[in-house]
């Protein structure tokens, strides 16, 4: 048999969740909403991740406009990859006179406007330059002389969505890794939200390691249908009431065995949440979200449809502060990536991501000035990785570095922030000869900016990001 | 000696207790006593210590003597227990400490509950007083004085008096078997029994060994009496009350230990053995099966297993990557459902119209391009093919070795695919990585399809694609982490793990297998720029070597990578056997594949021992080969470890049922039948979408580690709260929702889901429940069976009950109806089979 082995859980969910078996005829009252804050207007704010799986080629999204001749030099036209200067609109960042660029064009909302160059040029969007994970800072001579440590694992797909994700780029043996946001879960959640309240972290693209803290634990809910136990009801019968409540006692049950606990774990936080979610993801959508969002039915745009559901029921869920993760995949662009080429540019490969982003993007923002809150919530990119500058014939393949995008009424817009890379191959910012840019910015300071505006206390940053030291400075600007 | 009773009657003051000559005198613990061990006196209890000096549980769970496991928990001067407050049906720890008892029922470490009950200097116990299924406190109080708290409060629901003197040890237990605890009082030798709890001696006992022993209370072997047992210096020497036997002496725990005893009712469960063998090894268990493993064993029934014969996929045959549809104008027939099921290849001299028809079963569209075939024919087989064994493990390969239709969804390339994963199931590792490698159709998916090594690429600037490379070292073969064999990390100096390669043999590797092309089809010569056509192996393009006008797509330089050299001027298929030659012999290929297998087949944590034992198999299959699938597989299901009886103690042991597992498990229980076709959407639903893994990463991670513990769980990755409704619901809807077999009016018991019109010889979803009908008019035993064919075993006792309440509110009338009796089928297999326990194999 083999050695003694230990194993623990999680205290805090037991302690949160702890309710007793909920009956049906439980409603969100009963459920003891936390304090009168939750139901006020005050101090509210939202974040909003937007994950680009597959690794964004965002050399692609923000390219060069006054200085295009760099952009052109690695990607001509016969590269297949190219982005014609003539379907540019330039943008002037504030903080770079001189210098113009350009998103990539694809980015327009369902009646064809450029709205994030409009959201950009109106200081409501910057652009975060050439982030990226990182151990510790590192030149493209340190890196390639080895004198600086490097993240583990780069270019692996898996490898840089967990380090995207948690912050920490050095290696780890096996044990639970927890995300920045499930850690600033851990530092706001209880105050802000109250013990009693629906999780800060919600997931409309699956479980993520980005929303799970120590002691919080990330929610996955679906876009649309029953949230819920099939063949329960509001007014339920005898029968209703004797088969959930045996449901319930068996699901509350703990268990000697880990597997049995760990699965009675999740369980009950789904019924918890389920209780409260349900009637709001299946109501009557608001005009103020419906509006912005008509037509539009992708995977993401619904993703952040529903992310405008919770965030207008934000006071019957107990929540001052919430956390959301949507994604869209797709971005692994080794083959296929498209061009874009006048006189009608093919909406396909990356185009067509773009679109979707565009359009989503762009609904989504406006319902959040319909609702009142645009200032409150912040929609910000992630992604793997950035990919080669130099296209391998058909694609394009894993890099480091790229550039990322913050949208929302508190953002300070319209500009750069940390530095657009040099798109020299071989040049000062490439890790080798192919266009794979060494970061300047570390995912730590990325998440720090935002968490501080968010709400975490400047002493309790490192809380966060254990590595924040290590890097320059802590606050990129961004945030206002 | 003499004991005062306060209280007594002067009647049992005059039977004052004294060594009884009535029952022999047997001082177990002498050496003699080796001798006298009954036949059958077998230990049947899950015992344990408590170590006050360093606040450690030592627990063992099955009834071998060593412990399993060990739990931090209390401070120094603590006294340790178990107990089960809440009736959850196992026990959890608790310390006393100064009149407060600090329970852990989580057993995470800290205390969860607690209660002031007694204080300093009391001895504190543990049994169900009143008999309703949770344990309640008791303290002896030292003058005689015993009080229990029922309610978890502190109050005092009950008092006895019974002993006080000097030199009087209380215990707790049942020594006559009737149901209800019984108050002792040990004292050098003696044993004083109040049965049910009065004031006076009904039975008196002698057992002891020597001085400075502990007594102690618990059911050996099981027979419902406790029996004595008295520990000197951490060796335990039980005795039955019944007579002469006794057990041989065994060492449990140190001098200064608290003996601590699980509790009744935990009793070895030969279906549970033979059901958790046919859940590793089926796809999931049936009542026929389980007693045929009983009754031949597990390794008779393993063998037969690895010998039946194959149970191929139908054939499925080439069709052209766009649907064939006539031009308009022109009208063809339609392909005929026995036309494509035939495995003909399409043929475009006799072309035919592949398109759906609406209304009937003639759905060339959907069954052609798309796996939708493919995915019917996984759960008809899991349901019902007689290899279980090679299925489940060619499931198992394809989630490690993964392709995903959703890269194109044409069928036959994933038919062929998975129909090499059935081959290989028990083969060689090395030729099934070639086999994949040389897959037109896993070259599409990772791009070594027209991977382009020519000269006149370099020139251009393009490098090799690096994604099969990468993913065939990462995945399929040596994992990211240098291993040991029984699986932990290695670490450097620093102490961090070491990664097996860098980027540099990623891209050494990835020029090695350059050249590579569609093969032609048929009347076609062998080109680079070939259409997609994924029968057979790819073609490579190389010409012969150094001819001038013939284009090499081949990279012939020399390649160097993880200190392998790979000569310039190989052939490709000579690169290619070089390339996995390296990474199929490289030491990390055997733990890095035969772990994954291991947490695939039987439990997500395996003992690093488990592991090891598994590597050396992989190393070395007894006859000097590497990477024998068969004999791992074998390993894998006869290890000890994944044969041990179940723990009911506490256990990090078996793992969360993956989507596919947790729904055929269910059909299998109740000898269901399907067609396949109602059951992938909702899969789907529950994350796992058959044969459309999202990424090649499979549905879940193989690293995935449960939030909050420190323990693997992949399955947990897609255990979310929307899949677990989706499981839920699906089990409502299969019982709920469905109609019965109309032939059966009088007594409807198949019921499910009818077949789809347009599906082929569809027969639908069906599950049988006749057996359960004739025990639904006693709510008791329908709950127990219905546990026992799900669960193999009993419910706790308070979650039995609410079961049974929840049956009995089904009401029937005087003379039942056949729909009120289905009913409460219904409801005690819903309950049951959305609880935690049934979500896991354990």
């Amino acid at each position: 048999m083999s050695g003694p082995m230990i194993f623990s859980r999680r205290r805090f969910l037991r302690q949160a969740g702890g309710l007793s078996a909920l009956s049906l005829a439980g409603s969100l009252d009963q459920l003891g909403l936390s304090s009168a804050a939750a139901q006020s207007g005050g101090d509210y704010k939202a974040l909003v991740c937007l994950f680009l799986f597959g690794g964004n080629d965002s050399n692609s999204m923000v390219l060069p406009y006054s200085a295009y001749s760099t952009y052109d030099a690695v990607r001509p036209l016969a590269t297949g990859v190219n982005i014609a200067a003539s379907l540019l609109t330039p943008i002037a960042p504030a903080n770079l006179p001189g210098q113009t660029f350009a998103l990539h064009p694809a980015f327009t909302s369902t009646n064809g406007n450029p709205t994030l160059t409009s959201l950009f040029q109106s200081g409501r969007l910057s652009v975060v330059c050439n982030a990226g994970t990182l151990v510790e800072p590192l030149t493209r001579a340190t890196y390639r002389a080895g004198t600086g440590k490097r993240p583990q694992q780069l270019f692996s797909h898996s490898d840089q969505q967990q380090q995207f994700q948690t912050s920490i780029s050095e290696a780890s043996v096996l044990t639970a890794p927890t995300g920045w946001a499930g850690r600033i879960g851990d530092e706001l959640a209880l105050s802000m939200n109250g013990p009693l309240a629906t999780p800060i972290g919600m997931s409309f693209s699956g479980a993520q390691t980005f929303l799970n803290g120590l002691a919080v634990r990330g929610l996955s809910l679906p876009t649309a249908g029953n949230f819920g136990f099939t063949g329960d009801a509001p007014t339920p019968n005898a029968l209703q009431v004797a088969r959930a409540n045996s449901r319930a006692e068996l699901i509350l049950a703990t268990d000697a065995n880990a597997m049995i606990s760990a699965a009675q774990v999740s369980m009950t936080s789904a019924l918890n949440a389920s209780q409260r979610i349900n009637p709001i993801l299946n109501g009557t959508l608001p005009t103020a979200i419906a509006t912005p969002f008509n037509g539009l039915n992708t995977g993401l745009a619904n993703q952040l449809r529903a992310v405008a559901r919770l965030i207008n029921n934000r006071a019957s869920l107990g929540q001052r502060r919430q956390i959301f993760f949507v994604s869209i995949g797709g971005f692994d662009t080794h083959t296929g990536q498209g061009q874009f080429q006048p006189p009608t540019p093919a909406i396909q490969g990356l185009a067509s991501l773009y679109q979707q982003i565009g359009q989503a993007m762009s609904a989504f923002y406006q319902s959040t000035v319909n609702m009142g809150v645009a200032n409150e919530v912040a929609t910000f990119m992630l992604s793997d990785f950035n990919r080669t500058f130099r296209p391998n014939g058909v694609g394009t393949d894993h890099a480091w570095g790229g550039n990322y995008l913050v949208m929302g009424g508190g953002v300070q817009g319209g500009r750069f922030y940390g530095q657009y890379p040099n798109l020299a191959l071989g040049g000062p910012d490439d890790a080798d000869s192919l266009g794979r840019w060494v970061p300047q910015v570390s995912i730590d300071q990325y998440g720090a900016t935002l968490a501080r505006w968010f709400g975490v206390p400047n002493a309790d940053l490192v809380q966060v990001f254990p590595n924040i030291g290590r890097f320059p400075n802590s606050n990129l600007g961004f945030m206002a | 000696m003499s004991h005062a009773h306060p209280g007594a009657s002067n009647r049992a003051a005059a039977h004052r207790p004294r060594k009884l000559s009535a029952i022999a005198l047997f001082v177990a613990g002498l050496a003699a006593a080796s001798g006298a061990i009954a036949q059958g006196f077998n230990m049947t209890a899950a015992i344990g210590v408590y170590s006050p000096r360093s606040s450690t549980f030592w627990l063992d769970g099955n009834y071998d003597r060593t412990p399993d496991m060990l739990h931090k928990y209390g401070q120094l001067g603590d006294i340790g227990l178990l107990a089960d407050p809440v009736g959850s049906g196992s026990r959890a720890p608790v310390v006393f400490r100064n009149g407060t008892w600090l329970f852990d029922l989580d057993r995470n470490g800290a205390p969860d509950r607690t209660v002031v009950f007694g204080a300093a200097g009391d001895i504190p116990l543990v049994a169900d007083v009143d008999g309703d299924g949770k344990d309640d406190l008791v303290v002896w109080r030292g003058n005689g004085q015993w009080q229990v708290n029922t309610r978890m409060d502190g109050t005092v629901q009950y008092a006895f008096q019974f002993g006080g003197g000097r030199g009087d040890v209380p215990l707790i237990g049942d020594v006559n078997g009737d149901g209800s605890v019984d108050l002792v009082i040990y004292n050098r030798g003696s044993w004083y029994v109040s049965l049910n709890r009065g004031t006076s001696v009904q039975q008196t006992y002698a057992h002891t060994v020597a001085a400075g022993e502990t007594p102690f209370l618990f059911d050996y072997d099981g027979d419902g009496r406790d029996d004595l047992t008295v520990i000197v210096a951490g060796t335990w020497h039980v005795k039955s009350t019944t007579g002469q036997t006794a057990a041989a002496p065994f060492a449990f725990g140190g001098a200064g230990d608290h003996p601590l005893y699980f509790g009744r009712g935990i009793a070895p469960n030969p279906r549970a053995n033979a059901a958790r063998l046919l859940q590793q090894a089926t796809f999931g268990p049936t009542e026929t099966e389980i007693a045929r493993v009983q009754s031949i064993g597990a390794t008779a029934w393993v063998d037969d297993q690895l010998n039946r014969p194959l149970t191929p996929l139908p054939p499925m045959g080439w069709f052209p990557q766009n649907r064939p549809q006539p031009p308009t104008g022109t009208v063809w027939p339609q392909c005929t459902y026995a036309f494509y099921a035939s495995g003909a290849a399409y043929n475009a001299a006799t072309p035919c119209n592949c398109s759906s028809v609406a209304g009937t079963a003639d759905q060339c569209q959907r069954d052609v391009y798309s796996n939708y075939r493919l995915q019917n024919e996984f759960f008809m087989r899991a349901a019902a093919a007689p290899d279980q064994l090679r299925h489940r493990v060619a499931w198992a390969l394809s989630q490690i070795l993964v392709t995903s239709s959703l890269q194109d969804p044409i069928a036959y390339p994933m038919r062929d695919y998975q129909q090499l994963m059935l081959d290989s199931a028990f083969g060689s590792f090395e030729s099934l990585l070639t086999a994949i490698t040389l897959s037109p159709w896993m070259g599409n998916y990772l791009d070594m399809v027209r991977n382009d090594g020519s000269p006149a690429a370099r020139a251009r600037g393009v490098v090799p694609n690096e994604n099969f490379a990468r993913e065939l070292l990462q995945l399929y073969t040596i994992g990211l982490w240098e291993l040991r064999p029984d699986g932990s990390q290695l670490a450097d100096a620093a102490g961090n793990p070491i990664p097996t390669y860098e980027q540099d043999d990623v891209v050494e590797l990835s020029r090695a297998l350059t050249g590579w092309s569609y093969p032609p089809l048929p009347g076609q010569t062998p080109a680079f720029n070939r259409g997609v056509n994924y029968i057979g192996m790819m073609t490579p393009i190389e010409g012969p070597l150094n001819a001038t006008g013939t284009v090499n797509y081949h990279d012939t330089g020399a390649k160097s990578w993880l200190g392998w050299n790979q000569p310039a001027n190989q052939r490709a298929a000579q690169d290619v056997g070089a390339a996995l030659s390296i990474a199929a012999n490289h030491p990390n290929t055997g733990v890095y594949i035969g772990k994954q297998l291991i947490q695939q087949l039987v439990t997500s944590n395996p003992s690093p021992q488990y592991v090891s034992r598994i590597t050396a198999v992989w190393n070395n299959d007894g006859a000097g080969n590497r990477g024998n699938l068969r004999a791992v597989v074998r390993a894998i299901l006869l290890d000890p470890e994944a044969r041990a009886p179940r723990n009911p103690v506490v256990s990090t042991f078996g793992k969360l049922k993956e989507p596919a597992l947790y729904v055929m498990n269910l059909l299998r229980a109740f000898d269901g039948t399907t067609d396949g076709a109602y059951l992938r959407t909702p899969l789907a639903n529950m994350g796992q979408n058959i044969y459309n893994s999202p990424t090649v990463f499979n549905y879940y991670q193989q690293d995935y580690v449960v939030p909050g513990t420190n323990l693997a769980g992949p399955p947990f990755q897609i255990f979310d709260a929307t899949s677990y409704f989706a499981r839920t619901n699906f089990t409502y809807n299969l019982i709920y929702h469905a109609t019965c077999d109309t032939g059966q009016l009088t007594s409807p018991s198949i019921c499910g889901q009818g077949p789809d019109a347009t599906v082929f010889g569809a027969v639908g979803t069906k599950i049988n429940w006749q057996p359960f009908k004739p025990l639904a008019v006693d709510p008791v035993q329908l709950v127990d069976a219905m546990s026992m064919r799900l669960l193999h075993e009993r419910l706790p006792r308070t979650l039995r009950t609410q079961a049974i309440n929840a049956v009995a509110a089904v009401a029937l009338s005087a003379t039942p109806t056949q729909t009120q009796l289905l009913d409460r089928v219904r409801m005690a297999a819903y309950v049951i089979a959305s609880s935690p326990k049934y979500q896991v194999e354990y």
